[in-house]
């Protein structure tokens, strides 16, 4: 019989004492890195609201995409994810392709922000925000690019305002909000969310953040750091990790209404599939969603599981969905190298092939 | 007034006012030990990246120290399970609970943190609270010492609520240790055996992980979880109600009314916001762009009338003349069609 542990005493001293001579000569790296910025891509603000900003990204040649792209991300984080460094961009691969791109920046709420409803949101805001574009271009339609909550509003909203959407994308979106795996929808279903709000006011970014570590406990909160450790002689990767780690803390608050009805439509009632939202007192009927669908999603995604967006091609009213997997994490799409290389080409493709 | 046989004062006055000094100075202790509202400024920054490096890396270090020191106890590997289960029982489960307890930097952001302080402060005060909370009220303070016992029972039951979630986190950590186990036990086979201290805790997180997460999709997670956070926000609205009514009895605007303040001012916002008072101002330029067409037609007009050489005074018109109806506005609503089945 062998032992599973072939670990050497002094090796494994040698483990130690190396671990504390990397953290010890690290910690000095770490003082000497600056502040780190996401956000790269130029970009020009075409329309304020409150504390909405709605930006039009500015590539190296003009765009030659005949219908622009509004990206609608989730309110949960702010959306540089799209575009948080050169080499890690989305928006930038995008504007390379010929795509004419467009972002709302939700801003962070505060308690002016209190009562903002879903309806507020989807049919104000976004609504404006797509006026705006289609007014820029001339445009009766736009292209729509919806990620994770993101996805969610922008099926509502193309539901709702079918007239306006020439195409859209879903990225790492839930449609079905009760699949086995979803930890997050599970650890929902006993909460008193009418209690949680009138508490709470506006949830803070903290708590949001510290329920998304409790996912992945260990992992999150002190392996990500061991593994920080061994690369502390190297600055770029330092600021590399840097700039992901002020991406997921540097989180807004959510806006109290807007949060209830979501937690409790969506992850509580799942309503989006059974055609029971209300928004604004009109009923979000998945089934007039008939523009053509371009759904990615990821299969190693622990906040979205997969199971959770691909049924959406069940419920949607297009002859023409694409699902299209992604190997990969729901950071993991945005930011890795792989993605770098395949999802906006496949955006852009899928695009061009209906008429950019 | 009521009077009860087993009543412990001799003047129920004299205990009303004793009790309300009791429940005002636990207040006012509780309020000085909560963590106070720490700016956010740096929170993501490197500063606050560091700290929760850090705060990850304590019980890394340590258990690297245990570890290695475990293996050297253990130089032959024969008793490998011996060394290890005794490390592992000192070691292993706290560090799993801790990474749930404790919320890097979150201030008075987190509830937990924030309950957890008062709690602390009035633990050893719970026997003698019971019997107060057990108590009827009366006279001018009762409505004020009913909240205060309200209040008091649910900070009892969020202890409790809070224990049983801990239970079950204490739980995993066990059952983590044995997973661990189980997944060495696969690795003795000559080339797939662990060899380095971090290939051992790389194997622990992915144990640790996966308990984990069976304990947090089972409906008993579901359960304490929901029931420890509803416990937890009782607490919370009750105190927030006890700082608004001292906040209030000294003229400061309270969180209720800046909320009802809002809450009106969203709805004014709704019904005449940006978005219809855009569409009315356009529609006004529409309008105003018409009638002078409309005028310059008119004038165009009677000039043609009158010929060349004629002079005519242009009638002014009265604006009662029928404007050209404006272009119907295109309607946002969206139209009806049939559902698909």
């Amino acid at each position: 019989m062998f032992s599973p542990l072939r670990i050497d005493p002094v090796k494994a001293m040698q483990e130690v004492a190396e671990f504390r001579r990397k953290l010890a000569s690290g910690l000095g790296s770490l003082q000497q890195v600056g502040d780190v910025q996401f956000g790269v891509t130029p970009r020009e603000a075409v329309y304020r609201e409150d504390k909405l900003v709605l930006y039009r990204f500015k590539g190296e040649r003009k765009p030659t995409a005949k219908t622009p792209i509004l990206i609608c991300y989730a309110l949960v984080n702010t959306p540089y994810m799209v575009d948080l460094q050169e080499n890690r961009s989305l928006v930038k691969n995008l504007l390379a392709q010929g795509e004419d791109v467009y972002l709302i920046d939700w801003g962070y709420p505060d308690g002016a922000d209190r009562w903002l409803t879903l309806d507020d949101y989807i049919n104000g805001y976004l609504d404006r925000c797509v006026d705006v574009v289609r007014k820029r271009h001339g445009l009766d339609r736009i292209n729509l690019l919806g990620i994770c909550q993101g996805g969610a509003f922008s099926l509502c909203y193309s539901a709702l305002h079918a007239d306006k959407v020439k195409n859209l994308i879903t990225m790492v979106t839930p449609v079905d909000f009760h699949t086995p795996d979803n930890m997050l929808s599970h650890w929902t279903r006993e909460l008193d969310v009418d209690l949680f709000v009138d508490t709470l006011g506006n949830i803070p970014a903290d708590l949001m953040n510290w329920c998304y570590l409790t996912l992945k406990p260990v992992r999150l909160n002190q392996q990500k750091y061991v593994g920080l450790v061994d690369i502390l002689d190297n600055p770029a990767e330092i600021e590399d990790f840097l700039r992901m780690e002020k991406w997921i803390f540097d989180s807004p608050d959510q806006a109290g209404e807007a949060f209830r009805q979501f937690i409790k439509d969506f992850y509580q009632g799942n309503k989006l599939i059974k055609g029971e939202v209300e928004i604004g007192g009109h009923v979000v009927d998945l089934g007039f969603v008939d523009m053509p669908v371009l759904n990615i999603y990821a299969e190693q995604d622990h906040l979205v599981p997969p199971a959770a967006s691909r049924v959406l091609a069940d419920y949607i009213g297009s002859d023409d969905y694409t699902a299209l997997a992604f190997r990969g994490g729901h950071i993991g799409i945005y930011v890795s190298g792989r993605a770098q290389r395949e999802v906006p080409a496949a955006i852009h493709d899928w695009l061009r092939k209906r008429g950019g | 007034m009521v009077t009860h046989a087993s009543q412990p004062f001799g003047d129920y006055r004299e205990f009303a006012e004793q009790s309300m000094s009791a429940w005002k100075s636990l207040w006012s202790q509780a309020l000085e030990s909560m963590p106070g509202a720490q700016a956010a400024s740096g929170r993501a920054g490197t500063g606050a990246a560091v700290e929760r490096m850090l705060q990850g890396l304590k019980d890394y270090c340590a258990w690297l120290e245990t570890m290695g020191a475990a293996s050297s106890a253990a130089p032959d590997g024969l008793r490998w399970d011996q060394a290890f289960s005794k490390a592992f029982a000192g070691n292993l489960g706290e560090p799993f609970m801790r990474a749930f307890r404790e919320v890097p930097d979150a201030g008075i952001a987190n509830p937990e943190q924030w309950v957890e302080s008062f709690r602390r402060f009035a633990a050893p005060m719970q026997q003698s609270l019971q019997g107060l909370l057990d108590l009827p009220a009366f006279g001018l303070a009762r409505e004020h010492q009913e909240q205060a016992q309200r209040l008091g029972d649910a900070w009892i039951e969020y202890g409790e609520q809070a224990t049983r979630y801990q239970k079950l986190i204490a739980r995993v950590g066990r059952l983590a240790s044995e997973r661990l186990q189980d997944k060495l036990a696969e690795r003795e086979a000559p080339g797939n055996q662990v060899d380095s201290l971090r290939a051992l805790y790389d194997l622990w997180v992915d144990a640790a992980e996966d308990v984990y997460a069976e304990v947090a999709l089972s409906d008993e997670f579901r359960e304490v979880y929901g029931a420890m956070v509803n416990a937890q926000m009782r607490v919370r609205q009750l105190v927030q109600k006890q700082i608004e009514e001292s906040s209030s009895q000294l003229g400061l605007p309270t969180r209720s009314e800046i909320d009802s303040l809002g809450r009106r001012v969203q709805e004014l916002r709704r019904q005449n916001g940006a978005g219809s008072m855009q569409a009315m101002r356009e529609e006004l330029a529409q309008l105003r762009a018409e009638l002078a067409e409309l005028r310059d037609s008119q004038r165009r007009s009677t000039a043609r009338a009158a010929g060349p050489g004629k002079k005519t005074v242009a009638k002014r018109t009265t604006g009662k003349t029928a404007a050209k109806k404006p272009a119907a506005r295109k309607s946002s609503a969206k139209p009806q069609r049939a559902p698909r089945p």
